[in-house]
């Protein structure tokens, strides 16, 4: 049995170029790169997807990222995968918003003074502001 | 240097801390912080706000002193 999963993530007209940090932080994780305009397959399904993570799942053939007006989802047939699907998006989310945070501060003129990722799992990023 | 800790859950969820503050300074900087991440995509819904006691106090302090 396979699960072809959509996953949607709350992030809405993403920037492109933090996606893609985001994304290749991910999937240097999973021992793999980002390619564009990659199509996902899983049993019965696939779909042509503007980033993909392609790496050989049991069923799949990568992790895809798809944007439907404006809206950010993922797309994986995850039965047996490293990750799963809710797994991946809440990853993509927490890298997405590290680097938005890091790009948000260095506009405003703001330094940030460190990045470290707590045993829980989350990251803490200080910010010095003037 | 007054210090922002902003940090990151494994949901994305995110908490902020003002550290080093006086007064309500620490909302403001939080402010524009949280416009700025609207321009990448992201909208935060706050869900609950606490005032340290540190930042009432300045606050006082400011006043007593406006008042004499």
């Amino acid at each position: 049995m396979s699960h072809w999963t959509v996953c949607k993530i709350n992030i809405k007209n993403p920037n492109m170029q933090i996606l893609r940090y985001a994304l290749e932080m991910l999937a240097k994780e999973l021992g793999s790169y980002v390619v564009e305009n990659f199509e996902v397959k899983g049993w019965n399904h696939r779909r042509v997807c503007q980033f993909a993570i392609p790496m050989k799942l049991p069923y799949g053939n990568g992790y895809g990222i798809v944007i439907e007006n404006g809206e950010l989802k993922v797309v994986v047939d995850d039965h047996g995968a490293p990750m799963s699907a809710t797994e991946f998006a809440n990853k993509l989310t927490q890298y997405y918003m590290l680097y938005a945070v890091m790009v948000a501060s260095q506009q405003l003129g703001y330094q940030v003074a460190q990045v470290n990722k707590l045993e829980s799992g989350a990251i803490l990023v200080d910010i010095i502001t003037p | 240097m007054p210090i922002t800790r902003i940090v990151i859950d494994k949901r994305g969820r995110i908490s902020i801390e003002g550290i080093g503050y006086k007064g309500y300074k620490c909302i403001e900087e939080l402010q524009k912080i949280l416009e700025s991440l609207k321009s990448y995509g992201i909208e935060v819904n706050i869900e609950s706000q606490q005032l340290k006691a540190e930042a009432t106090t300045v606050t006082i302090q400011q006043t007593q002193k406006v008042v004499q």
